[in-house]
């Protein structure tokens, strides 16, 4: 343990001044900086603006004609734990043997070598949230990743995000567990709530036995749950229909805890009312569609009729190959609505909000991290291809070095 | 099978104004439209006009408009003026996707809407997509909302998978939809192949061609006094060639087609040892040979080009995440048109085939011309099955696209989309649903 205190102290990049000149700056916090300079300092956003002075010893970087952008944050990943290729032997990412598995950490799955990390490092992608699947209803705790490239799964976890976990409901809990022998059997959505409402209760009375001269033994899964419902950890709720967004709202509402975000939420745009209403930000897909009847009602406004009713929205990956062009699948949403500016912080700035780390990352404004993406056109154009890439200052990836 | 089949796409061509008399009918008949009715003149001008074709061909861009007589193109460029006034908008002749299951499966996850894989036989020539093609799809309309105007729709399963169509997204029947039928004969390579009766690449490749060798090309008249059946031709293996012969099977006769380059083999195949094993079987029983997929195509870009095979690629963002693709990169379609490969690209998934203009865009970005992109998703593929789909030019059907922008970029969005001269109506499932949502009541 003191061995990797003394590692994870060890300064990762080495301590210099960069300065990005020239640049269109999209900041995320405020309108566009032509011709701007961004000074980075032992990692950190030192300075912003036009005419910025350069510190003595800086590295130089002319950018003039490219485009800067904070990093892009997934807050919908399996990376890690669905490692490249896929297979048997890398499919880490639902321990689909009870519904309720709280108790799993997504990063205890997390294969350091998987390939799909220098490509989407190469996409501009620098914080992602490694989710577990959805097969479970509840199916575990998260880990948000910075996208460094090292040997340590310490040196990537992103320290200062708080905990996550997973919940699910609809179709792919009920396909799992409906064929199932022995008493995890769910058939129906009302299974489904049936069993989130009696583990939910078993937590409260787990505490309340817990208090008692004789308590039971610690148990783990419902030591999370209470975490939940004390507000301790972040709940992602991966859902598509109406039915269960509600639903869950009923369970959440009656036990007291918030959700902090819809995943894929294909369907929010019908109750965007009620979401906005319980202060839940949602993440979810451009246009996809039809890869099963829960997502037959999605349609491509579905962000931008969000968007219209003060819910802060993302758009997500939830694939290893999507999340190295979410700019391009942001982009797509100007065309139903929304703003160039809309689409850059559905990739950055409201990801980071939504994973609790708007602090440190998610905008080029001074004090935050250095993570930057250079692009050689405007980020929202087809052709735009990602230059350089940094993660708290680190050159992460180089297109001069790739070719 | 169907009286418009290939002959609409055929360049020139009599019965050219009745195929696309019965296909606006379709599309009148589909939407219940008034704006279906193709007859008279009809002009749209000032526009750019994305042609279609390949640079190899002359201008691939024309400023001014479009001028339609009976559904078909009579003049395109400058001079055309009039008419509906496009105010700069372009017109290009939208996606043909090579390599597709639209129509066949609608929801990926619900069985009942699933008929692009059969199952169960590793050989299967006789079998159709268009007898399972449904018109009726609701994929269809969203799709050519959003400038899908057509696809090769492929099956998928086994070793033979069947017979391919060149369908349109319009089209009230299947014989209106139908574009060519068959297209092709569908062979998987690599572990899509494998399945029944087979466990490795190997054993896909010995039954493929033993499949091969127990059906050889017809004798032409008078090489021999027989009737040339595949019984006959294969009576080595059984003895009795006195037995008078029986009529050849339906899947004989695709054998026969097949053999005799009357029908093409489209060989599935990504990683680069399985586009080489197409190569290799189709010099050895000289097929007509088309490759879709290619992940891995650039390995083996001289081998392609030398062949002479072209190659529909994609998706372009195929990633090395299986063992297939494990030299997956978004370069592979420059490379290969940079070595002098024909090419076409395919996106695979049916409800994204829209983005078939993303992944083109893509392509460019890491190296493929712009006007090689284009016609990559518009008339190349077709054009590689002998039909002028997807390519604006004088003589052939009215039927194209018109955007507000560069159609690869993905902020452009689809103004109007035109078929044998009449305006398709966009509204489908997703719009009628945004209607219904966007003011909530």
């Amino acid at each position: 343990m003191s061995l990797l205190i003394a590692l994870l102290s060890l300064p990762l990049a080495a301590a210099h001044d960069l300065a990005i000149q020239h640049a269109t700056v999209l900041t995320a916090a405020g309108p566009a900086i032509v011709d701007g300079t961004v000074i980075v300092h032992d990692g950190v956003i030192a300075a912003v603006g036009v005419g910025v002075p350069v510190p003595a010893g800086a590295e130089i970087l002319d950018a003039t004609g490219k485009f800067l952008i904070p990093g892009i944050i997934d807050p919908h990943s399996h990376m890690g734990d669905y490692s490249w290729p896929d297979g048997g032997g890398h499919g880490d990412g639902n321990e689909a043997t009870e519904p309720f598995t709280p108790r799993v950490w997504a990063g205890d799955s997390v294969d350091l070598e998987d390939p799909a990390f220098a490509l989407a490092r190469a996409g501009g992608v620098t914080t992602i949230q490694v989710l577990p699947g959805s097969a479970n209803l509840i199916g575990g705790r998260s880990v948000v990743l910075k996208l460094r490239p090292r040997r340590l799964l310490d040196q990537m976890i992103f320290a200062a995000a708080p905990a996550g976990i997973k919940m699910a409901i609809g179709e792919n809990p009920k396909r799992v567990y409906g064929n199932a022998t022995d008493d995890d059997q769910i058939q129906t959505r009302m299974g489904e709530f049936a069993a989130l409402r009696a583990e939910f209760q078993a937590a409260l009375d787990y505490r309340e036995a817990r208090k008692r001269a004789s308590p039971p033994p610690r148990d783990l899964d419902l030591d999370v749950l209470l975490d939940v419902i004390d507000d301790k950890i972040l709940v992602h709720l991966h859902c598509y229909e109406t039915n269960d967004i509600l639903g869950f709202y009923r369970i959440a509402d009656q036990f007291g805890f918030h959700i902090q975000s819809l995943q894929h939420g294909l369907e929010a745009y019908k109750v965007r009312d009620v979401v906005k209403a319980h202060g839940t930000m949602l993440a979810t897909f451009s246009d996809w569609w039809g890869f099963k009847l829960e997502s037959w009602d999605a349609i491509p406004q579905n962000a931008v009729l969000a968007t219209q009713a003060g819910i802060p929205v993302s758009i997500h990956s939830d694939s290893a190959s999507f999340v190295q062009r979410l700019n391009l699948e942001a982009a797509k949403m100007i065309r139903y609505g929304w703003t160039e500016d809309d689409a850059l912080k559905s990739v950055t700035l409201w990801p980071a909000m939504m994973l609790g780390v708007q602090a440190r990352v998610g905008s080029i404004e001074v004090g935050k991290d250095a993570d930057l993406v250079l692009y050689d056109k405007d980020p929202f154009s087809v052709y735009a291809r990602v230059q350089r890439t940094w993660i708290d200052g680190e050159l992460v990836y180089d297109r001069a070095e790739a070719q | 099978m169907s009286t418009i089949s290939r002959r609409s796409f055929v360049t020139g061509g009599a019965s050219l104004a009745a195929g696309l008399a019965a296909s606006a009918a379709s599309v009148a008949a589909l939407t219940g439209s008034a704006l279906a009715g193709s007859d008279g003149e009809k002009v749209y001008s000032n526009a750019r006009i994305l042609l279609g074709t390949m640079p190899s061909e002359g201008a691939t861009e024309l400023r001014g408009g479009l001028r339609i007589v009976n559904g078909v193109i009579a003049e395109i460029g400058p001079g055309v003026t009039g008419g509906i006034d496009l105010g700069g908008a372009t017109i290009w002749p939208g996606i043909w996707d090579a390599g597709s299951a639209i129509g066949l499966a609608d929801i990926d996850l619900e069985g009942a809407t699933r008929d692009d894989a059969e199952t169960g036989d590793a050989f299967l020539p006789q079998m159709r997509v268009v007898d399972a093609f449904n018109p009726a799809s609701e994929v269809l309309p969203v799709l050519r909302a959003r400038g899908v105007m057509g696809a090769l729709v492929v099956p998928s399963g086994g070793i033979v998978g069947g017979q391919a169509a060149w369908m349109r997204t319009s089209g009230s029947t299947v014989a209106a939809a139908t574009v060519q039928e068959p297209a092709g004969v569908v062979i998987h390579l690599g572990r899509g192949g494998v399945g029944a009766g087979t466990a490795t690449r190997m054993g896909v490749a010995a039954r493929l061609r033993d499949a091969l060798d127990a059906n050889p090309p017809p004798k032409a008249p008078g090489e021999d006094e027989a009737p040339a059946t595949g019984k006959k031709a294969t009576s080595a293996k059984h003895k009795a060639p006195e037995a008078p012969a029986k009529p050849p099977t339906r899947s004989e006769r695709v054998w026969h087609d097949l053999r005799s380059r009357k029908l093409r083999a489209i060989f599935e195949a990504d990683r680069a040892s399985d586009v080489l094993l197409a190569c290799a079987i189709a010099a050895e029983y000289d097929l007509d040979a088309v490759i879709v997929g290619a992940a891995e195509g650039w390995m083996v870009a001289d081998a392609l080009k030398s062949a002479n095979i072209p190659v529909i690629v994609g998706p372009v963002t195929v990633q090395p995440e299986s063992f297939e693709t494990m030299n997956a990169r978004y370069d592979n379609a420059a490379l290969l048109h940079a070595a002098g490969v024909r090419i076409g690209l395919r996106i695979g998934d049916p409800h994204r085939a829209y983005d078939l203009t993303t992944e083109a865009g893509i392509a460019v970005a890491w190296g493929l011309p712009r006007e090689a992109a284009i016609a990559a998703i518009s008339g190349n593929s077709p054009g590689f099955f002998g039909l002028s789909a997807g390519r604006l030019l004088v003589g052939q059907e009215a039927s194209f696209v018109v955007c507000n922008g560069d159609p690869l970029e993905p902020r452009t969005s689809v103004q109007r989309v035109i078929v044998g001269g009449s305006e398709v109506p966009l509204a489908n499932h997703q719009t009628e649903l945004y209607e219904r949502f966007k003011v909530l009541k």
